[in-house]
């Protein structure tokens, strides 16, 4: 059997039906030098899903993807003018839904007119595509994942979703990008930094910047500012936020900082609800309004920018307000330190709250600005006052009770006052003495702690006090005191200056603590004399009282007790309420005074007491 | 005339006086207002034996509705034709209380409770020295 004869053919002679079957199998277009169809088949009308008609004479848009990486089109395009044949695959959306991946090739076809004509074939590849390439390997092949991001306006959602893009003029949306998020343009190291931002734009409804290299690990030599702007709905509320990002290539270390120097700015300054933060011009007027001011004054930065800050003192305080403000301002010229005070401000309802304002100024060239850092102090103010009216109420309290329950003891001391009168035998004497000393005790009890409740009362009356008298009228009231006698009192007073204090409390002072070195002191014997030395000198501006003896003395663990109330050394039938030196304790702190104590078991103690002369307060 | 809403201090005080001397006659009132208007009686029947004007008023300061100082302003507005001396009596320790009894002019002094033989002794003394003994209420 002979083989059959390989037979040859021409091509021409079948041109016709390899047309029909290319035609009628592959998807084929003709395009002109410029893109524009000129021929389609009908499987190219339904890959675009539209009617020839339409499609003759139009761009043929496959060939205009922005979303491909640029090189691919680039060397599409070069080709086409070229006049050269071209492969590759393309990527081209048809709507929201479908999407293709086309392996396309493009061949010159010479006719004719002479004219450069292409017949290009694609063929759908999306499948075996999205399998092997995930979008970003088609965005972020080397450095091309960005090359986009810079012409385009996103609108994102507050997750960072595209839910729109467009180029900057507007004129043509990129329909590619919808769906995935701005991370995908971003190098990984700065997602977290734009999350936040993003987050700040829809929660804060002010726009925010971000800004990020595209190799951080190199020497910056491409920077992108990226911009994020709040688009509000009709009820506020941010609805999508529009990011646009500025490539720069130029001063790129200068504007980096700049930009690092604006964010600081603007989180610790615009955005920081905390304080309320006012920049004013020399002239007081409004340069600058922080959140935390529009959240305190309810006035929005539209409102005040540009007026004067007198809007913001409350009217009643107006003049004061305006007077420490000055006082504050010709003080800062002179003095770089911050000044602060306290100010009644009004809100924008006619509210009045106070503050606590710090106030800083800087030269910014030959303008002078002011930086009024504001506290609200409503809450402190409040508390401060009940605080006050708490403690005074207190005071008063235990002042009346006090005071209210020693009558009782008063009518009984009267009582006893009769029986002593009446015909009583020596035990029913006895017991009534030790009845009457009872009350007495007390007595002297409540009257200490009525004493003691109104010693902040009394600080505010003045007298003159001439120590010397004082000294010595004290010791005379303490002259019936056992063991009085026995003791070598050293009295050297040094006065030099008019000294005002409150007589009464520092009468007290002496009373309790001479009282005390007389009931804590030593017997007296052959070999011991009991001492006290009350040593009184002049210092500048106050007065120190040193009052010391040879007594017995307090034991270390004890020594800081003392001072509390009702902590009395012993019971060793020494007479005492255990208020004594908490009143001290009380007068010398109300008088802004100090003590110390220095004491040795068994060897004596002595106080040393620094009373400021209030003369300088009266003036 | 003692004036004093604790019934127990009027009958020490009251007490006190009779021991002191048993001649003296005293009148005691727990108010304030029972005791003008005893005063006001006393007034409009001129020289009757019975409401005769007291020569000494004691008077507590801390009283319910009508006050010592009170007490002492209305007595002021009665302008009675016999001077009464008026002692505040009184356990109070009030700095105030003390100054403002001290410095009323009207006001002749300040005891304080308990009441005692001794300081009425020293208080007649005073009385007598400065005035004919007559009565003290």
């Amino acid at each position: 059997m002979r083989a059959q004869k390989l037979e040859r053919i021409k091509i021409e002679d079948y041109s016709l039906e390899i047309l029909n079957v290319l035609e009628s199998q592959q998807t084929i277009s003709i395009i002109d030098s410029i893109g524009r169809l000129i021929y389609v088949n009908d499987n190219f009308c339904n890959l675009v899903e539209k009617p020839k008609k339409q499609l003759i004479g139009e761009a043929n848009d496959i060939l205009k993807s922005h979303l491909v990486a640029d090189k691919v089109y680039k060397s599409l395009w070069s080709a086409i003018n070229k006049g050269k044949s071209w492969q590759g695959v393309l990527y081209y959306k048809l709507n929201g839904l479908k999407d293709f991946w086309l392996e396309t090739a493009l061949y010159p076809i010479n006719s004719n007119q002479g004219c450069q004509k292409f017949l290009v074939t694609y063929k759908d590849v999306t499948a075996y595509n999205k399998f092997q390439n995930s979008f970003d390997k088609v965005f972020s092949t080397e450095n091309s994942s960005l090359k986009n991001i810079d012409d385009l306006i996103l609108s994102v959602n507050n997750r960072a979703k595209i839910i729109r893009a467009t180029d900057k003029e507007l004129t043509r949306d990129y329909d590619e990008v919808v769906g995935f998020y701005i991370y995908d343009f971003i190098p990984k190291d700065y997602h977290k930094a734009v999350r936040s931002k993003i987050k700040e734009v829809f929660v804060d409804k002010i726009s925010n910047d971000f800004q990020f290299e595209n190799n951080p690990d190199k020497d910056a030599n491409e920077l992108y500012v990226s911009r994020i702007n709040p688009v509000l709905d009709k009820y506020g509320d941010v609805s999508y936020a529009n990011i646009t990002t500025e490539h720069k290539t130029k001063n790129l270390k200068i504007l980096k900082q700049l930009q690092d120097i604006e964010t600081k700015y603007k989180s610790v300054l615009k955005s920081c609800d905390f304080g309320i933060i006012v920049i004013t011009d020399s002239h007081g007027i409004i340069k600058e309004w922080n959140k935390g001011a529009k959240l305190a004054f309810g006035y929005t930065e539209k409102e005040v920018i540009g007026k004067s800050l007198k809007m913001l003192i409350a009217k009643d305080y107006l003049d004061d307000g305006i007077a420490e403000l000055l006082k504050i301002k010709n003080a800062s010229t002179s003095n770089k330190k911050g000044e602060t005070t306290e100010l009644v401000v009004q809100k924008k309802d006619g509210k009045q709250f106070p503050v606590e304002l710090a106030i800083h100024n800087w030269y910014c060239g030959k303008e002078r600005y002011f930086s009024a850092v504001m506290i609200d102090v409503t809450k402190r103010k409040n508390l401060e006052k009940r605080l006050q009216e708490k403690s005074k109420d207190l005071e008063l309290f235990l002042y009346r009770s006090a005071h209210d329950l020693k009558a009782p003891i008063t009518s009984a001391e009267g009582l006893i006052e009769l029986i002593k009168l009446e015909n009583i035998d020596s035990d029913t004497k006895q017991l009534v003495e030790m009845l009457s000393t009872t009350l007495s005790q007390g007595k002297l009890l409540f009257d200490n702690l009525a004493f003691a409740s109104s010693i902040s009362q009394k600080k505010g009356e003045l007298n003159i006090i001439n120590f010397e008298k004082e000294v010595h009228k004290t010791l005379e009231s303490l002259s019936g005191l056992d063991g009085y006698g026995d003791i070598d009192f050293n009295v050297s007073i040094n006065q030099t200056k008019r000294f005002l204090t409150n007589r009464e409390l520092l009468c007290s002072i002496f009373q309790n603590l001479i009282q005390n070195a007389i009931i804590y002191s030593k017997p007296l014997s052959a070999q011991f004399k009991p001492k006290v030395s009350i040593d009184i000198q002049q210092l500048s501006n106050k007065m120190q009282i040193v009052i010391s003896d040879n007594g017995m003395g307090i034991s270390d663990e004890n020594k800081d007790k003392i001072f509390d109330i009702y902590y009395r050394a012993s019971n060793e039938g020494k007479q005492g309420t255990g208020l004594g030196l908490y009143i001290v304790k009380c007068i010398v702190e109300d008088l802004n005074g100090s003590i110390s104590v220095d004491t040795k078991l068994g060897s004596g103690t002595t106080f040393k007491i620094l009373v400021p002369n209030q003369i300088n307060n009266t003036k | 005339m003692i004036v004093d809403d604790n019934k127990v201090d009027l009958f020490v005080t009251k007490k006190i006086i009779e021991k002191c001397n048993p001649e003296i006659k005293t009148r005691n009132f727990t108010s304030g207002g029972s005791a003008l208007y005893f005063l006001k009686l006393c007034q409009n029947n001129g020289e009757s034996e019975i409401l005769d004007i007291p020569d000494l008023i004691l008077v507590d300061i801390n009283m319910p509705q009508m006050d010592g100082f009170q007490f002492l302003e209305n007595l002021k507005k009665l302008k009675l034709v016999k001077k009464s001396k008026v002692y505040m009596l009184t356990s109070s320790l009030y700095s105030e209380d003390i100054s403002r009894a001290t410095n009323d002019s009207f006001c002749s002094g300040y005891l304080c409770k308990p009441f005692t033989v001794e300081k009425f002794a020293s208080l007649l003394e005073e009385h007598l020295n400065t005035k004919q003994y007559k009565k003290t209420s």
